[in-house]
């Protein structure tokens, strides 16, 4: 499949913090005892996101994000780390789409969706979970 | 002497239902190798493993010789019967479910990496339909990730030194065997 073309809008400062909804499947067993976000979760040429500055806006917390699917878990990555992995990031508002919704748009290589899952900050819940260990 | 084909196909092989295609194939195949050399081995059976995920249960049918399951069988299993057990907009941005064939592919794949006593990996949902296999030891990465295009890519990354590799999977996963030996 052909490159898509990559929009920016360069009235989005770098400093915009993009949140991230992740499927339960998304967070996985890492190797210091607690739990990690997956590549998966930032493999989509479109990756949608919510602007956390039009959450505020709009009066709501980031647990609105998470509205109606209690099994997910939120995360957030910057602007500016999407630009520097090559990414363009647009406002993507119109109905029925959230009015906090947006994109980051561009091919997402493996090691740039690891770039972004490294780079990921918690925030529901506020660090990673501890690995749940099976009984015997 | 056993060549790398017939070790493979003496091992027990995984496929859902889907896969009854491919799993009559292979035990023609195994029969033809069969006839062509002398064995002791009792003749492997069809068999069934179930697993429940979401509340529905999934079959997987195996060819049972008899031999002791990998130890990564259940938890691997499981984890394949959980995308099974996707529906469509399982991520709530309207993905599809995860294409049946690339499960069955990455099932397969399963059989061919992983040394008896593996670590099982983690097994993600992609949103275009395919997915992902992963391990995270000793502060290196592995992924397998399975397009439903066929395509085939790996990554690994290793934290301590900053080495980082992608790109498509060869034959016989020879490289991305390669570095599964540097996590295990």
């Amino acid at each position: 499949m052909p490159d898509r073309e990559i929009t920016d809008d360069p009235a989005i400062a770098d400093h915009e913090v993009l949140l991230r909804r992740l499927h339960a499947d998304w967070v996985v067993p890492g190797d210091r005892g607690r739990m990690r976000i997956t590549s998966a979760a930032f493999k989509n040429f479109e990756l949608s996101i919510l602007f956390l500055s039009l959450m505020e806006q709009q009066g709501r917390s980031k647990e609105d994000a998470l509205k109606g699917d209690p099994d997910s878990s939120l995360c957030s990555v910057t602007a500016g780390l999407a630009r520097q992995l090559e990414q363009g990031v647009i406002y993507d508002t119109e109905p029925p789409r959230d009015p906090a919704h947006g994109l980051v748009i561009g091919k997402k290589r493996q090691s740039i969706a690891n770039c972004f899952a490294r780079e990921a900050r918690w925030e529901i819940p506020s660090e990673a979970p501890l690995v749940a260990i099976e009984a015997p | 002497m056993a060549t790398p084909e017939l070790t493979r196909l003496e091992r027990n092989f995984v496929a859902t239902p889907d896969f009854s295609r491919l799993l009559a194939e292979l035990t023609e195949r195994e029969r033809r190798l069969d006839a062509g050399t002398s064995s002791c081995r009792p003749e492997p059976v069809a068999a069934i493993i179930r697993r429940t995920s979401r509340g529905r249960q999934v079959a997987f049918w195996y060819l049972e010789d008899g031999e002791p399951k990998p130890t990564w069988l259940g938890p691997v299993l499981q984890g394949f019967a959980n995308l099974v057990t996707l529906n469509d907009n399982w991520d709530g941005e309207g993905a599809r479910r995860i294409d049946p064939t690339t499960i069955n592919r990455a099932l397969a794949a399963m059989e061919e990496v992983l040394p008896y006593d593996a670590s099982a990996p983690s097994i993600v949902p992609l949103q275009n339909s395919g997915l992902q296999v992963e391990w995270h030891r000793n502060g290196k990465d592995v992924e397998i990730e399975f397009d439903p295009t066929g395509s085939v890519t790996f990554y690994y990354f290793d934290a301590e030194s900053g080495e980082e590799h992608e790109g498509r999977v060869g034959p016989w996963f020879a490289t991305v065997k390669e570095y599964l030996n540097r996590i295990w």
